[in-house]
């Protein structure tokens, strides 16, 4: 770029022409000069949103009771065990040491799933953190806790092979100068792109697999079953894919997350979508009834993969558009369609 | 608009608040403004008088100085340092000293490296004898005789350092816990490479006297330290918003040393443009093909710019110049852009003007606050961890 010279305009010089902004690009005649104010991006008003009132921190007695009990407990079966042993050994030394070897081994296992389950647990607290800084880095617009964000992103992505050229072409901005909440931004449209297509992918699937059970099964019962296991199944995938990697318990807590997110968000969403719902349900019943069943299932559990997106994914939806139920519907009935 | 720091004031402001979980707390906050002259006195603590001559002449003779500092250097060439004391010739190197380091402050070669600081700022001291000294032409590894003019001019220097650089460093700055250093990049930039230069250096051996490091409560109740420091690139409204980050990278490009011994000391450091009053809007001006990002204003009365001189009342639209992006070039050398200082004022790659502050409507709810440019996260950083 040649460098350009400092200029000064005065403004009550007759071929100078002060536009307004709103007004249609005429092109100028020759030699004068257009000069255009531009709405102030400081001045606009800040959005802020207020916070939710703050937990109360103060001593949780709820959880010194399930510790408490739980010590009881372990005590307990501990104490069980060595008197099981001990009975064993009186009986015979054989049956003993078969006991004693059998106690060891459970507690080795019990030791290493709860190892997993920490681990699990403690990266699902992780990506939640990373997604709230995210919010506020996207506020606030601070360059480095933005340059720490998407480091830390890239330190999530590092497992997840399809992303390699992704992580390349960001790595390769990471000298640049860009503002937070943009390099956020940048962050999200390079790593998320395929991660949220995937995702797409994986809930409409889950959705078409209940929708069709729900209006075939014969039985009340086979859909409960089936509808939970496909939901549980549809939530890991989602937790794996944007690289959770959830145990039991980190499930149990992410389905807690993803069900307690529903309850909020629906309460916003009824007005749009829910009444859709509601009224293509209805047309469907009179059709078939076990056919707008099938529909409504297969709905509820895309709006819980949904709401589970919300949850898991590691940025807030800034740069990309959040996916809505009416293209997860679309691909829906197009399925159905494309079957019948 | 920039008001002159003249002297060291300080306000006391006690803020009310509550915190996240209800309680509420007084947080007492002292702001203590000193002229940032004064800082260039701090590293004189640690030099001799022989060390200061010897550094103010060199400084003298280089670059666009020497023209400023020729009625000084005709002077200096009578006065023999081994001869005997002479207060009239003292008098007379100080005053002559004391112009020079004024001239080269002006607007076109906007130097910055100009110990000591009392001579520009003298606050309290206008006048006083503290301030009659000059650096003298003395010979190497030598001592200086008794009753000599070197002799005199040493003890003023050893006076001076004493009796004004210390007290000040050890009643107001030793005190700080959270320093804003206020640049003003803008004006180096009007006047050239030099004095571009010549601000990175007066910054380097400012940093080096702030005693940085996390604040420990035992280091708060004996020694405070400074454990957050923040660098401000002042006047942004001078330019438009898309050059703020370049005049960022620029700033912290200058203050890269010292920041990174802040950092490594446990300190937080960071560097932000900003403008306590944004007295600009900005446009767009179309001139042919060409669209420049440009800044309105009304330019203080008595600026100059392309032959004309504003009175004060009327409205230009300005485009500066393009800062540089790339860094190496920029720091490289002496010819890397042309300033005021060397070319006419047509030739120079930057212009930036003095602005008058804005004219505030009075509305229903009062007269509105000034607008600013970042103010609000230049607050955050120093104070922000304050008030969770």
């Amino acid at each position: 770029m040649t460098t350009r010279k400092p200029a000064t305009f005065k403004l009550n010089d007759p071929s100078v022409i002060v536009r307004d902004p709103d007004d249609e690009m005429v092109r100028p005649a020759r030699g004068t000069i257009q000069i255009t104010p531009e709405a102030d991006p400081s001045q606009l008003p800040v959005t802020i949103e207020t916070p939710l009132a703050p937990v109360r921190r103060g001593f949780r007695w709820g959880a010194l009771f399930w510790s408490a009990l739980g010590g009881l407990v372990v005590l307990g079966a501990g104490v069980s065990a060595i008197r099981l042993i001990d009975d064993l050994f009186a009986l015979n030394p054989g049956l003993g040491i078969l006991g004693l070897v059998l106690a060891v081994a459970t507690l080795i296992a019990v030791v290493v799933i709860a190892g997993r389950e920490i681990l699990g647990l403690s990266r699902l607290a992780s990506i939640e953190r990373l997604h709230a800084r995210a919010a506020a880095a996207l506020l606030s617009d601070d360059r480095s806790e933005g340059r720490v964000i998407v480091d830390e992103l890239l330190k999530i992505a590092r497992g997840n092979p399809r992303l390699a050229r992704a992580r390349a072409s960001l790595e390769g901005h990471a000298g640049d100068i860009i503002d937070g909440a943009d390099r956020i931004r940048l962050a999200e449209r390079e790593l998320m792109t395929p991660l949220d297509q995937e995702a797409r992918r994986l809930i409409s699937v889950a959705a078409q697999r209940v929708s069709v059970v729900t209006a075939v099964s014969p039985r009340a019962v086979v859909d409960i079953l089936f509808v939970s296991v496909a939901a549980l199944r549809m939530v890991r995938q989602l937790a794996r894919l944007y690289g959770a990697r959830p145990g039991a318990l980190g499930m149990i807590q992410l389905m807690r997350h993803a069900v307690s997110h529903l309850a909020i968000t629906g309460g916003v969403a009824a007005s749009d979508s829910l009444i859709q719902q509601m009224l293509g349900h209805g047309i469907a019943a009179k059709l078939s009834a076990r056919l707008g069943e099938g529909i409504l299932n297969g709905l509820l559990t895309a709006r819980l993969g949904l709401a589970a997106i919300d949850v898991i994914r590691p940025l807030p939806f800034a740069a990309l558009p959040r996916p809505a139920l009416s293209d997860l519907a679309k691909d829906l009935l197009n399925k159905r369609a494309g079957d019948e | 608009m920039a008001a002159m720091t003249s002297s060291i004031s300080e306000l006391r402001l006690v803020i009310d608040y509550q915190r996240e979980n209800a309680a509420t707390r007084t947080l007492t906050l002292d702001i203590v403004d000193y002229p940032g002259e004064w800082l260039l006195d701090l590293p004189l603590l640690d030099k001799t008088y022989e060390q200061w001559s010897a550094e103010s002449l060199m400084l003298s003779r280089q670059g666009p100085r020497a023209k400023l500092a020729a009625g000084w250097h005709a002077q200096l060439a009578t006065l023999d340092p081994l001869a005997h004391e002479d207060e009239q010739a003292t008098l007379k190197a100080a005053r002559l000293f004391t112009d020079y380091l004024r001239t080269c402050r002006d607007e076109r070669f906007a130097m910055s490296l100009l110990p000591p600081g009392r001579f520009l700022m003298p606050g309290n001291l206008a006048g006083s004898p503290a301030l009659t000294f000059a650096p003298l032409d003395v010979p190497n590894g030598a001592e200086a005789p008794e009753h000599s003019l070197w002799a005199m001019m040493q003890r003023r220097f050893e006076a001076y350092k004493d009796v004004v650089v210390r007290p000040f460093f050890r009643d107001h700055f030793a005190r700080l816990d959270r320093q804003i250093v206020l640049v003003d990049a803008l004006a180096a930039f009007n006047a050239g490479p030099e004095a571009l230069h010549d601000l990175e250096s007066a910054l380097g051996g400012i940093l080096d006297c702030f005693r940085t490091g996390r604040a420990t409560w035992l280091s708060s109740l004996v020694r405070p330290r400074i454990d957050r420091i923040l660098f401000a690139a002042t006047k942004a409204d001078h330019l438009h918003h898309l050059s703020h980050d370049r005049l960022e990278a620029i700033l912290r490009r200058m203050v890269e040393r010292a920041a990174h011994r802040a950092e490594m000391a446990g300190a937080a450091v960071d560097v932000v443009a900003l403008a306590a009053v944004r007295a600009t809007r900005e446009a767009q001006v179309q001139r042919g093909r060409e669209t420049l990002p440009s800044i309105i204003g009304i330019p203080a009365a008595g600026e100059t710019a392309n032959g004309d001189t504003f009175d004060g009342k009327m409205e230009v639209a300005t485009f500066p110049g393009d800062l540089p992006a790339n860094l190496d070039e920029l720091f490289a050398g002496q010819h890397s852009f042309h300033g005021l200082s060397t070319k006419a004022g047509h030739d120079a790659d930057f212009r930036f003007l003095k602005f008058r502050p804005p004219f505030l409507e009075k509305d229903d709810a009062g007269t509105p606050a000034l607008p600013h440019i970042r103010l609000d996260r230049a607050l955050q950083f120093l104070i922000g961890d304050r008030l969770t």
